[in-house]
């Protein structure tokens, strides 16, 4: 296991028209890295610049002591063994979910595929293919078929997005484990705040192709002080007078709430108006979620 | 009586020129469809001329080349004691050009529509690229790959032009069936005539509704 040392500069096309991506950094062996940022930022040709898929223009790319990248010799993809999970998945349409982890296999392990489609929850799906999948399903198999194939590197785009809470923690604790194990280092594109601190040490934010910010997700993601004030935003459905009070009830997103304020204040809003209620976060109940 | 040879002689030169076409194919369309170089645009349209072609402009252009009087075919005769001109083997090398675009444009435009994530994704579980070529392009362009080879075969049956150009009608080496149709109508031999043609409607209305078949299967599946 080695760090990943990066030093590129190579022009992309993002939706904001051409930039240039410029990063120059190391990743730590047996580390996960989280990468943040807007779409359009080279988040994902980093990944892909990573692989091998796409060359840099200019610069270098070291892994430990070999050289993957600097100008005139390029190792191809094949020879990294960097596993990648693709935002659309990328899953063979001819194979089956078993025999996609066998492709990726470098030596047939029968046992290990068992493995792997029981902690992926995918015993039921096994002997189907990726069209009678749904996508939160073909994302467990994209995730599996890169653990098959038992890579140094793993490279995620987004790739726990399609999935709902309960599975997606089950799938991060999986991946913790499984990086424990291998010793593997990982590099995680996402924009979900839960997930990059559960998972990552450190995060890397890019924004037009420039890293502007790199270090702990709290040092990074976390505002300076946090406000100790709850905004909600919500539409006023009703005005109740209740003597020397007014009782306005508030739909915010899927729940409705009801508040007291006085006539005077009660008299300033119409019904359907959007209004902001701000409540403080010092006396707020706090409970798990499960 | 009916004449089997030439019939059997059109099935080999078609199962002979479909099998090597496909050796041949594969990998041009593969790299028309996946290369990055410029030439490949060149290198479409030359393989597509035979479409607007007329035949016999490819048989004359084969025959001066195959002739042994020419730097090419004196050559072949001198160094390997081969005859093109007039010979089995050089029908074959004819049928292969004049069907060329037949095998490869459906596979080209096959291999285009893969996502091309699909390719990324084998390259990241360390597969070269024959091994993506025979496990996960071909595999997944099966119907690409049947519709080449049913119009390669059946337009290989179909030919005129180039055989009658480059081969003539030796009968049992080059007298394919539709030289051999042409042939009795030449010798007012009407009734040997239709049934050669009667045999060619049927083996082509056959082909037709097969690839209707598989593409309507495909279209479902």
């Amino acid at each position: 296991m080695h760090n990943l040392y990066l030093d590129i500069q190579t022009p992309m096309q993002s939706a904001h028209g051409a930039r240039l991506l410029q990063i120059k950094t190391q990743i730590q062996a047996g580390s996960i890295t989280a990468i943040s940022g807007p779409s359009g930022a080279g988040k994902s040709t980093l990944l892909r610049l990573i692989a091998g898929l796409n060359t840099p223009q200019q610069g270098e790319i070291r892994y430990g002591d070999q050289c993957w990248f600097n100008g005139k010799t390029c190792v191809a993809t094949r020879h990294r063994h960097v596993g990648m999970v693709f935002q659309d998945y990328a899953l063979f349409p001819n194979l089956t979910v078993r025999a996609q982890l066998a492709y990726a296999q470098q030596q047939r392990n029968d046992a290990q595929i068992d493995q792997l489609i029981e902690q992926m929850g995918l015993q039921q799906l096994a002997s189907r293919k990726p069209e009678q999948l749904s996508g939160g399903q073909q994302q467990r198999v994209a995730l599996a078929r890169s653990l098959a194939a038992e890579p140094t590197i793993l490279l995620l785009d987004e790739a726990l997005s399609a999935l709902d809470r309960s599975l997606r923690d089950e799938l991060q604790q999986h991946l913790l484990n499984w990086q424990a194990q291998s010793g593997a280092m990982i590099i995680v594109v996402s924009h979900d705040l839960g997930e990059i601190f559960r998972l990552a040490s450190r995060v890397i934010q890019l924004e037009n192709g420039q890293m502007i910010a790199d270090g702990t997700p709290a040092a990074v993601l976390l505002p300076q002080r946090a406000s100790g004030r709850l905004q909600l935003m919500g539409t006023l459905l009703a005005i109740e007078s209740a003597g020397v009070a007014a009782l306005l009830t508030v739909a915010c997103g899927n729940e409705t709430v009801a508040t007291l304020v006085s006539p005077e204040e009660a008299a300033r809003y119409n019904i359907g108006q959007s209004i902001s209620l701000t409540v403080s976060a010092a006396n707020a109940c706090v409970s798990a979620v499960n | 009586m009916l004449d089997p040879q030439p019939l059997l002689l059109t099935l080999k030169l078609a199962a002979h020129t479909t099998i090597l076409l496909t050796i041949v194919g594969i990998p041009l369309a593969y790299w028309l469809a996946m290369g990055q170089s410029r030439i490949r645009y060149i290198v479409e349209v030359i393989t597509s001329l035979p479409l607007v072609l007329p035949p016999t402009v490819l048989g004359f252009y084969l025959l001066l080349l195959f002739s042994p009087t020419s730097s090419v075919g004196g050559w072949l005769v001198a160094h390997f004691n081969v005859h093109l001109a007039f010979s089995y083997a050089g029908l074959v090398i004819g049928s292969m050009l004049f069907s060329l675009p037949f095998m490869v444009l459906p596979l080209t435009s096959a291999f285009r529509q893969l996502s091309p994530t699909l390719l990324d994704a084998a390259r990241t579980l360390g597969k070269s690229e024959s091994n993506i070529l025979f496990r996960v392009i071909l595999p997944n362009c099966q119907m690409g790959l049947i519709s080449a080879l049913i119009l390669t075969f059946a337009h290989t049956v179909g030919e005129f032009g180039v055989v009658l150009m480059i081969g003539g009608n030796i009968p049992g080496q080059t007298q394919v069936a539709s030289i051999a149709l042409y042939h009795e109508v030449e010798t007012l031999n009407y009734s040997a005539a239709h049934l050669y043609a009667a045999v060619l409607v049927g083996f082509s209305f056959v082909v037709l509704m097969a690839l209707r078949l598989i593409s309507g299967k495909s279209r479902h599946a």
